[in-house]
C-alpha cells in the first residue's frame, strides 16, 4: 500500500513536473477568474516568481471552445525566464474546484504543485479577475477586484499588465524572453480594483495574447501566473442601443432594438422582459438571433420591462452588459379598486387587472400620433364592457365626441382589435388648449372616455432663398405661420450640402447639420449661409421637433448660384441726345455675377408719383439704351435693372435714379406767332408798326429761346434782320408799298426753322373779303365769332382774331386761326354790360387785308335772319293756313245743311205758304 | 475598414450619376463662371495689386508658379492655392477657398466625364513651408499667392476655351 502510494506520488510529481516543462498559459475564460496570491513569506521560496500552470484547465473552463483552445496554446510553453516574483499566485475558477499553485523554486527553475482546495484563499488575497476585448475591437481589458476590499483600503495599488502577442498558435509554444513582454501600467484604487488597457491591432486579433499582472499593494507584491487568449474569442460587444417597444397590429407586443458595434460576427440576444401588473409580475428570458422579439399580446393596464444583452453568436464570446431597460405602460385602467385578483385568460386576451377592478376600459394603440398633413395615420383599439372584450365588429369610431367616422374608415383586425384609417389627414386646427384630435373608439353610443390623440402639423413649407450680388451669403426664409404650429413644438431648419449641384429628387440626408434661424418682424424665419459653396446643392427642410417626436418638411434643394439676386446696375446715367432728341441711359455692369445679364430701363418725368414706362434691352451687351420720348425739355427720372440672361434668380433692384438736364435738344420747332399794332395816322403813308408775339413754349423751343429776331425785307432795302432780345414786340417804321416781316426764337443750337411772316401792303390793306361778322356770347367766358365771306377766288393764308374791350385800356388781344374755319369759340373772360370791338382779319400772302370790325355782340334781330325760327314759323303759318280753310269748308257744308232743315214747312208755316222754295235754292 | 471600397463605390457611383445628369458644356460654363468670378473677387481686395510678372519674389518656392494645365495638375495646385487661401488673412479667404473647393469638383467631374484617370479621392496637399512666411511676411505672401492664383486662373480660363488634357 506504501508502495502503491508511493508510486502514485512519483507519478504525480513526474506529470507535474512534464507540465512544468510545456509550462502552458492559464486560459482566460469568458466569464471571469479568480486569482489567489499566498504571501511571498508563506511560500517555500519567496524569489521565485515564474509563472504557474494550469494543470486542470477543463474544470475551469467549463469545456468551452476558449478554454480549449487555451489549453491548446499552452502545451509546450516554456517560461522559465520570467522574473521573480514576492508572492505565489494561482487561478481558480467557480467552474472547478481545483487550483494550480506553485511550490518552492530556484530561480530560473520551475517547480509546480496542485492542492485540492484553494488554501491561498485562506492564507492570501483573492482577486476577481475578468479579461475581455472591447467591442470596438481596439483594447483588450483586464480587470481585478479583491474579495476582500478592506485588505487596501489604506494602501495604494500598483498594478502592471505583461503581455506579449503571439503571431501565430505555434509561435505561443516558444517560451518568450523576458524582455520580449512589454508593461502597461493599470488604473489603482485604494478599494484594491484595477484595470489594465491593452491596445490590439485589428489584424491580431486571432493571435494569442500571452500576459500576466504584478500587483503591488499592502506592503506585497502579487505576480499572476502567465494566461493566455485570444481577443477574438473574448469580444465583449457593447449593449444593444434604442431598446424599443411598441404594439403590433395584431396588439401582441415587440420589442427591437439595434446592435451598436460592427462586430466582425453575427451576434445573439438574451431579452429579459418582465409583465407587471398590480397583481402579477412575470419575467420571461429568451434568446433569439434577430435584433427583435415578438412577444405575447399586450395586456391593458400592464407595464412592461425589458433589457437586452448580446453575445457572438456561434463561438466564444462575451455577454455585453445590459442595455439601458425600457418601460412601456399600456393604457388601461384608472381609478384601480381593491379587489384584486390575478391574470386571467379571456377570449386569449390576458388581462393585467382583473375585470373585477373597473367595468369598463379602452386601449389605443398608439396612444397618440404626431404626423403631417396629408399623411394616412391608423389607430388600433380593444374596447372591454362590463365583463367582455366586445367584438370588434360591434366598434364604431368618433371623432372630437362629434363626428362619427364612416364604416368604410374602419374594420376589424382581429376579433378583439378595430382600426381606423384616416386617409390625407388635414392639419389639426387648435381648439383652446387642445392641440390635437380627439379620437374615441366606442361600442355604438357607449364611448369610454379614454381617447386616442391625433396631432397633425402642416409641414409642407416653402423656403426660398436668395444669393446676395456679392455672391458671399445666401439668405434663406420661411414663413412661421402661427396656424401651422402646434403648442409646444419648435422648428428648426436643418441642411445638408452635396458639393456640386443637386439630385434630381431632393431627399433628406442622413449627415445635416441644424441651422439658426431668426424670427422677423414680418412673421418670417430667416437663416443665413455665410460664406458660401455657390454651386453645391443645400438641401433643407424643417424639423418640427414635438413632444411625440419629430416631423421633416418636403426637402427642397437649393444651389446658392442659381438664386442670386444682382447688385443693382451701377454709375447710371440719363440724358436727352442733342439734335436726336433721345433719352440715352448709360450704366455699368455689377461686379457680380458673371454671368450674362439682361437689363431693363424705366424712366418717367420726375415728380411724386412717377408714370414709369419700362424698356427691355435687346442688346445684352450694350451698356446704353435710347427711347423716344414725347417731351424733351422735362426732366426725366431713369433707372435701371438687371437678371441673369437664363432667367435663372432674381431681378436687381432698380438702380439708384438718374435725371436728364433740360437743355437745348434741337433749333427752336418754329418761330413765334406775331401780329402787329400800327400806330398813327391810316391816311399816311408812313406809320409805326409794333410787332407782338408770344414767348415760345418749351415744346417749340426745345427747350429755351436766348433771343428773338425780326427779319425785315423790302423792295427798296432788301433784306435785313433787328435783334429783339428775350422782349416779345418790337416797333418798325413801314414806309414801303409792302413790307415783309419775319420772327425768329435763336437758342444756343440755333435759329428757328419753320416761321411766321406778315406782310405789310397798302394795296392788299384794301380787300375787303369778309362781307359779315357776328359775335355770339354764349356765357361769360366764350363768344362765337361767325363770319361770312364774299364769293371769289383768293388765296387766303389764315385769318387773325383781335379783340378788346372797349370800356377799359387793356391791351388787344389776338389769335391767329386756319383759314378754312367759318366761325370760331373765343375763350376769354367776357362781361356782357361791357362793349367789345372783334376785328377779323383776313392774311393773304400778299398781305393783310381789310379788317371787318364790330362793337359788342350782335342781336338776335339784326344781322343774319333768323333762319331757324323762319323755317319753323312759316310751315306753322301754312299749316294753319290749310287747317282755317278746312275749317271753313266744313263749317259751310254744315251751316248749309244746318239752314235746311230749319227751313220752314210751308204747310205749317204762314208765313212761307205761297212761296216757291224750289226756285231760290242757290240763293243759299 | 470595410467602409472603404463600399465608400470609394458610392463615391464612383455618385460621380457617375452626376456626370450622366449634368452635361460637360455646363460644367465647363459653370467652370469658367466661377473662374471669372474668383478672379473678381482678387481683383476686389483692397490691398491686392497685381504683382508683375519680371517680379520675382523669393522664398515662396512652395506656392505654384508654372504649371502644367493637365485636368490633374488642376485639381493639384488648386488644392494647393486653396491650402495657403485658407492661412491668408484676407478679408474673404473662405469665400474663395470655398469657390476653389467648387472649382476642384467641377474639375474632378469634367475629368471623369473624359475617362482622365483622376484619383477618387481629392488631393489634400499639406503645406509645412508656409508657417514660415506667413509668421515673417503675411503681406508677401498674401499679395504673391492671390497674384499667382489669378495668373493661375486667367490661363486656366483660356484653356478651358481649347481643351483641357488629362
Amino acid at each position: 500500500m506504501a508502495c502503491w502510494t508511493f508510486c502514485v506520488a512519483l507519478l504525480h510529481c513526474e506529470f507535474l513536473y512534464v507540465m512544468a516543462a510545456f509550462n502552458p498559459a492559464y486560459p482566460v475564460t469568458p466569464w471571469g477568474f479568480t486569482l489567489s496570491c499566498l504571501p511571498a513569506n508563506k511560500t517555500e521560496d519567496p524569489a521565485s516568481s515564474v509563472p504557474g500552470v494550469s494543470s486542470n484547465a477543463s474544470s475551469l473552463s467549463g469545456g468551452t471552445e476558449a478554454a480549449a483552445e487555451g489549453r491548446l496554446n499552452s502545451s509546450g510553453f516554456h517560461v522559465a525566464h520570467l522574473s521573480p516574483a514576492a508572492s505565489h499566485c494561482c487561478f481558480w475558477s467557480e467552474q472547478g474546484t481545483s487550483c494550480p499553485v506553485r511550490v518552492g523554486v530556484a530561480e530560473g527553475e520551475t517547480l509546480v504543485s496542485t492542492v485540492e482546495s484553494p488554501v491561498s484563499q485562506q492564507l492570501g488575497v483573492d482577486w476577481n479577475l475578468q479579461c475581455w476585448m472591447q467591442g470596438d475591437l481596439k483594447l483588450f481589458i483586464c480587470s481585478g477586484e479583491p474579495l476582500l476590499k478592506s485588505l487596501f483600503q489604506n494602501y495604494d495599488l500598483q498594478a502592471q499588465l505583461f503581455h506579449v502577442l503571439a503571431e501565430a498558435a505555434e509561435d505561443a509554444h516558444l517560451a518568450p524572453q523576458k524582455g520580449g513582454f512589454e508593461s502597461v501600467q493599470c488604473n489603482g484604487s485604494r478599494e484594491g480594483r484595477w484595470e489594465c488597457r491593452v491596445p490590439v491591432p485589428t489584424a491580431k486579433l486571432n493571435s494569442t495574447l500571452l500576459m500576466y499582472v504584478k500587483i503591488t499593494a499592502a506592503g506585497g507584491t502579487f505576480q499572476s501566473p502567465l494566461m493566455s487568449a485570444r481577443p477574438i474569442n473574448v469580444v465583449k460587444p457593447d449593449p444593444p442601443l434604442d431598446l424599443h417597444m411598441e404594439i403590433t397590429e395584431d396588439g401582441n407586443l415587440n420589442i427591437s432594438w439595434y446592435s451598436p458595434t460592427l462586430a466582425p460576427f453575427p451576434l445573439q440576444y438574451q431579452v429579459k422582459y418582465s409583465e407587471n401588473s398590480s397583481t402579477v409580475l412575470r419575467e420571461v428570458d429568451e434568446t433569439v438571433s434577430a435584433p427583435a422579439l415578438l412577444a405575447d399580446s399586450v395586456l391593458p393596464g400592464c407595464s412592461y420591462e425589458a433589457r437586452v444583452r448580446s453575445r457572438r453568436l456561434d463561438g466564444p464570446g462575451v455577454w455585453s452588459d445590459w442595455s439601458a431597460p425600457r418601460v412601456f405602460t399600456t393604457q388601461g385602467i384608472q381609478n384601480p379598486t381593491q379587489s384584486l385578483v390575478w391574470v386571467v385568460h379571456m377570449q386569449s386576451l390576458k388581462l393585467c387587472k382583473a375585470a373585477t377592478e373597473q367595468r369598463k376600459y379602452v386601449m389605443y394603440f398608439p396612444p397618440k400620433i404626431l404626423t403631417s398633413a396629408g399623411s394616412n395615420v391608423s389607430f388600433h383599439c380593444v374596447y372591454k364592457n362590463e365583463t367582455m372584450i366586445v367584438s370588434s365588429e360591434e366598434i364604431v369610431w368618433w371623432v372630437n365626441l362629434a363626428e362619427e367616422i364612416p364604416p368604410s374608415q374602419y374594420y376589424a383586425v382581429s376579433d378583439r382589435v378595430s382600426k381606423v384609417t384616416f386617409l390625407d389627414v388635414k392639419a389639426t386646427k387648435p381648439r383652446g388648449v387642445f392641440t390635437y384630435d380627439a379620437v374615441y373608439c366606442c361600442q355604438g353610443h357607449h364611448c369610454h372616455h379614454r381617447y386616442a390623440e391625433l396631432y397633425v402639423i402642416d409641414v409642407n413649407i416653402n423656403i426660398s432663398c436668395e444669393t446676395d450680388g456679392h455672391l458671399t451669403k445666401m439668405t434663406c426664409r420661411w414663413s412661421a405661420d402661427p396656424a401651422r404650429s402646434l403648442v409646444g413644438s419648435s422648428w428648426q431648419l436643418w441642411y445638408h450640402r452635396s458639393s456640386l449641384y443637386c439630385s434630381d429628387r431632393a431627399s433628406l440626408h442622413p449627415i445635416s447639420e441644424p441651422k439658426d434661424c431668426y424670427l422677423q418682424q414680418d412673421g418670417f424665419y430667416e437663416c443665413i449661409f455665410q460664406p458660401i459653396f455657390l454651386l453645391s446643392g443645400y438641401t433643407m427642410w424643417i424639423r418640427v421637433n414635438h413632444s411625440l417626436g419629430s416631423l421633416d418638411s418636403p426637402p427642397t434643394c437649393i444651389v446658392p448660384e442659381s438664386v442670386v439676386k444682382p447688385l443693382p446696375p451701377a454709375n447710371v446715367k440719363a440724358e436727352i441726345t442733342a439734335n436726336i432728341g433721345l433719352l440715352k441711359i448709360s450704366w455699368e455692369k455689377p461686379i457680380f455675377p458673371e454671368n450674362k445679364l439682361q437689363f431693363q430701363i424705366r424712366y418717367g418725368l420726375r415728380g411724386q408719383e412717377t408714370q414709369w414706362k419700362t424698356h427691355e434691352v435687346a442688346d445684352i451687351k450694350t451698356r446704353s439704351a435710347s427711347v423716344p420720348v414725347r417731351d424733351l425739355c422735362v426732366v426725366h427720372a431713369v433707372q435701371v435693372r438687371c437678371r441673369r440672361l437664363d432667367a435663372l434668380g432674381y431681378w436687381s433692384d432698380w438702380s439708384s435714379a438718374a435725371y436728364t438736364a433740360v437743355t437745348d435738344v434741337k433749333v427752336p420747332a418754329r418761330g413765334p406767332e406775331f401780329w402787329r399794332r400800327v400806330n398813327g395816322d391810316a391816311t399816311k403813308r408812313e406809320r409805326n408798326v409794333t410787332l407782338l408775339w408770344r414767348p415760345l413754349m418749351k415744346s417749340d423751343s426745345l427747350c429755351s429761346v436766348r433771343r428773338y429776331v425780326v427779319k425785315h425785307q423790302t423792295a427798296r432795302d432788301g433784306t435785313w434782320s433787328e435783334d429783339a432780345g428775350d422782349r416779345t414786340q418790337l416797333t418798325f417804321l413801314w414806309a414801303e408799298p409792302a413790307h415783309t416781316v419775319t420772327v425768329l426764337a435763336i437758342n444756343s443750337i440755333g435759329a428757328s426753322l419753320a416761321n411766321f411772316n406778315l406782310t405789310f401792303s397798302w394795296p392788299v390793306s384794301e380787300v375787303n373779303v369778309v362781307q359779315s361778322l357776328g359775335a355770339y356770347p354764349l356765357n361769360s367766358s366764350c363768344v362765337i365769332l361767325s363770319w361770312i365771306l364774299s364769293p371769289g377766288d383768293y388765296s387766303l393764308m389764315h385769318f387773325i382774331i383781335e379783340w378788346k374791350n372797349l370800356d377799359e385800356d387793356d391791351e388787344i388781344k389776338w389769335l391767329r386761326i386756319p383759314s378754312s374755319v367759318k366761325k370760331y369759340y373765343i375763350h376769354d373772360y367776357f362781361i356782357p354790360i361791357e362793349k367789345y370791338q372783334f376785328s377779323l382779319y383776313p392774311i393773304f400772302s400778299e398781305g393783310v387785308g381789310k379788317p371787318k370790325t364790330i362793337n359788342g355782340f350782335t342781336k338776335a334781330d339784326e344781322g343774319h335772319p333768323n333762319d331757324a325760327g323762319l323755317y319753323v314759323i312759316v310751315p306753322i303759318i301754312i299749316s294753319s293756313s290749310v287747317l282755317l280753310l278746312g275749317t271753313l269748308l266744313i263749317s259751310r257744308q254744315r251751316m248749309k245743311k244746318l239752314f235746311w232743315e230749319d227751313v220752314p214747312n210751308p204747310k205749317n208755316c204762314s208765313w212761307a205758304q205761297g212761296l216757291n222754295f224750289q226756285k231760290r235754292t242757290d240763293i243759299l | 475598414m470595410r467602409c472603404g471600397p463600399l465608400c470609394q463605390f458610392l463615391w464612383l457611383w455618385l460621380y457617375l450619376s452626376y456626370i450622366q445628369a449634368v452635361p460637360i458644356q455646363k460644367l465647363q460654363g459653370d467652370a469658367e463662371i466661377l473662374i471669372m468670378t474668383i478672379i473678381s473677387r482678387i481683383n476686389i481686395i483692397s490691398h491686392m495689386q497685381p504683382v508683375p510678372l519680371k517680379h520675382k519674389v523669393s522664398g515662396f518656392d512652395f506656392i505654384p508658379l508654372h504649371t502644367d494645365l493637365s485636368l490633374s495638375k488642376i485639381e493639384e495646385t488648386l488644392a494647393v492655392y486653396q491650402q495657403i487661401i485658407i492661412n491668408l488673412s484676407s478679408q474673404n479667404k473662405m469665400q474663395i477657398s470655398n469657390d476653389l473647393d467648387n472649382l476642384r469638383d467641377l474639375i474632378r467631374m469634367i475629368a471623369s466625364s473624359k475617362g482622365c484617370p483622376l484619383p477618387y479621392n481629392r488631393s489634400s496637399a499639406t503645406l509645412q513651408n508656409l508657417r514660415g512666411p506667413l509668421r515673417d511676411s503675411v503681406f508677401s505672401t498674401e499679395v504673391v499667392a492671390l497674384s499667382r492664383l489669378q495668373r493661375f486662373l486667367k490661363e486656366m480660363l483660356l484653356q478651358l476655351d481649347v481643351s483641357l488634357m488629362c
